[in-house]
């Protein structure tokens, strides 16, 4: 397997930061969401993203659920993750990666909590593993509309991590948001160093009201329309600071002074959207 | 720095110092802009070009940087923007957070609109407006640049200028690629522009992974910027200062990166500095550093006041 270190890394990857490699395999997660995973590895801590490029069509940001191999967990939603979805093992991908910043591990930390809604719940997988490499204990929260909607369920589980799914009409886990399971293991008197969230907007800005409430760290990855991943263009900022840049994760003060967290993302040409 | 005096004066608007903004870069949001100007320390601001209607620009890749590799870097947006009225609230939000000078950059594909484009950004009151007529990555959808001959160029100024109250400066936006851009800048100034910002990105270029065997940018071909470019930029600057007799501000735009830089783009001609490329490599904070090194840089060399290094390469 390449692995892109060293020479060998600024030999295959420098001309203009791009990379290209095959896919080794493909998984069905559910429905809706695949895993690829690559014939090549490289050097990412969790919360770091890729730029996906294929050529003629599109290129967008992808969270990196594992560095070696390198992992992406799509979900099916629009034109370009159809098109990723229609590719197969052998075919090729490009890449710029890693990018942005990524979550961080309080030193002294013991046991930490990880909230996860749609493909967010396989980015924080990455961050699980490395808790565990640490020896900090990770407990999982998966939210989601239906029971066909949790993916990664067995992994954390080889992974020995302790995961509570909560689904909204309760056909899975517990009814209720993935917020309500939090509250549920705090009210039991669970402690956690830090609590780390990947998922729908929404979600992530209940979850900093409670960590706020709680005197809790507190640590999100943001989403939003990004088009050179690098800090130039602009499109997505969040209100005073820019995804590809500041984040795409953020604690949770420092996301609660960017002016559109919790309010609105904007489209390709700068309208905002309401979450 | 004691001693040294950076600020400089645009038409009426006060810069504390000669940085601006180059449109395009990190001017979408009035968030972002005001973070340029506060924390970033640049002296005004350009907003992105807005144009009548919202566009969604080129699909992704848009940007390919090869700053480390060669000195450059392509880029084909494509004018996304949410349409002018969408600036304007920007523009006020910007206001709000930031007290420092604001240039309000539109495009059009026809004079008459770039007459009622200028109009509606008018609204927002900003300090200056910059008429961009000289984007390079739309040229398949708009035809060829609207700078590259006299007449056009002067024709989209004089609507602006005839839709815009007069207390508000227009500045014409030119392109490298142009023959002979003096010429072109004298067109725009006698058609009524008040100041000449020059140059926006050369080329276009394109650059291909060969691993793909594909141009990387969407849109195949994007405009050139960075430290490759300045050269090509400073001699326009120079030329253009030398043509209008320095009766005209001009903001020298096109690959400054450091304090050098700057004072040599002032040197040729320009009242103000556009920085756009280097606020990536160097991240926003290079307003401030730029500012710093022109101070190390004017005290060494026995220069006190930055207004009167504008020109001062003409002998
Ligand atoms: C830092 C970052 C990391 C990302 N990581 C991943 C990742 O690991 N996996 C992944 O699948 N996507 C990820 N995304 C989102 C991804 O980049 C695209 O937005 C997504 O693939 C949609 O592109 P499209 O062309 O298929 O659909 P579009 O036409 O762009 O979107 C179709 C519709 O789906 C909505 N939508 C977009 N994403 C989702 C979603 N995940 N669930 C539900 N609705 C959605 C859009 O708002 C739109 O209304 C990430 C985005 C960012 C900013
Ligand atoms: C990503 C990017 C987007 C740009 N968008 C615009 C724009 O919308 N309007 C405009 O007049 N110039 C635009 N430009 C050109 C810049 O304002 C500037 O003229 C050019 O990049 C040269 O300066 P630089 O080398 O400092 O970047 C853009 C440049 C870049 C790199």
């Amino acid at each position: 397997m390449r692995r892109w270190v060293g020479i060998m890394e600024a030999q295959e990857r420098t001309r203009f930061g791009y990379a290209t490699a095959k896919i080794a395999e493909v998984r069905q997660e559910n429905y809706r969401v695949k895993t690829f995973v690559l014939d090549c590895g490289v050097e990412a801590r969790p919360g770091q993203f890729a730029m996906v490029w294929i050529p003629g069509m599109d290129e967008k940001p992808m969270c990196i659920v594992n560095d070696d191999p390198l992992t992406f967990s799509v979900a099916k939603v629009g034109p370009f993750s159809s098109k990723l979805h229609g590719l197969g093992a052998g075919d090729k991908i490009s890449f710029r990666a890693p990018l942005g910043n990524s979550f961080a591990i309080p030193t002294g930390a013991k046991k930490i909590i990880l909230v996860g809604g749609g493909y967010g719940v396989a980015a924080l997988h990455f961050l699980a593993r490395v808790a565990k490499g640490k020896g900090v204990e990770p407990v999982m929260v998966v939210g989601a509309r239906k029971r066909d909607d949790v993916i990664f369920e067995g992994d954390f589980a080889k992974l020995g991590v302790k995961t509570v799914v909560a689904t909204d009409d309760g056909s899975g886990g517990v009814k209720g948001t993935a917020i309500d399971a939090v509250r549920q293991l705090l009210d039991a008197g669970e402690k956690f160093d830090c609590a780390y969230a990947c998922g729908p907007e929404m979600m992530m800005h209940a979850l900093a009201a409670v960590a706020q409430k709680e005197d809790m760290a507190c640590q999100l990855s943001l989403e939003r329309f990004m088009g050179c991943g690098i800090g130039i263009c602009g499109k997505c900022d969040a209100g005073g600071g820019l995804v590809c840049q500041g984040g795409p994760v953020y604690n949770s003060r420092a996301a609660f002074k960017l002016e559109e967290f919790g309010i609105c993302h904007r489209d390709t040409m700068g309208n905002k959207i309401r979450w | 720095m004691p001693g040294i005096d950076l600020s400089t004066n645009l038409l009426g608007a006060k810069l504390e110092n000669p940085t601006v903004l180059a449109s395009g870069i990190l001017g979408t949001t009035g968030a972002l802009m005001a973070s340029v100007a506060n924390e970033g320390g640049a002296g005004a601001i350009t907003s992105k070009s807005a144009s009548i209607k919202p566009r969604g620009g080129h699909p992704n890749p848009i940007v390919v940087d090869a700053i480390a590799e060669g000195g450059w870097m392509l880029n084909a947006v494509g004018l996304s923007n949410p349409g002018v009225e969408e600036k304007v609230e920007e523009i006020a939000h910007y206001r709000k957070l930031c007290g420092k000078p604001m240039i309000a950059s539109v495009f059009a594909s026809t004079a008459k609109e770039f007459g009622e484009c200028a109009a509606l950004i008018a609204r927002a009151k900003p300090d200056a407006i910059e008429l961009d007529e000289s984007c390079p990555n739309v040229e398949g959808e708009f035809g060829a640049l609207f700078c590259l001959n006299e007449r056009d160029a002067a024709k989209a100024v004089e609507e602006a200028r005839n839709s815009v109250p007069k207390s508000i400066p227009v500045f014409a936006k030119l392109s490298p690629s142009a023959p002979d851009i003096a010429s072109i800048a004298a067109a725009c100034v006698e058609a009524g522009a008040d100041g000449i910002t020059a140059v926006n990105t050369a080329g276009p270029g394109m650059a291909i992974d060969i691993s793909r065997a594909r141009p990387i940018l969407a849109n195949k071909a994007g405009g050139i910027s960075g430290p490759a470019l300045k050269p090509l930029a400073v001699r326009c600057v120079y030329d253009i200062y030398g043509k209008l007799e320095g009766k005209v501000p001009i903001i020298g735009t096109g690959g400054v990166a450091n304090g050098a830089d700057a004072i040599e783009m002032m040197m040729a001609g320009a009242s103000a500095v556009g920085i756009g490329t280097a606020a990536y490599t160097r991240g926003m904070n290079v307003f401030r550093e730029v500012c710093r090194e022109m101070e190390e840089l004017m005290e060494k060399n026995g220069y006190s006041k930055a207004r009167e290094l504008v020109g001062m390469a003409h002998g």
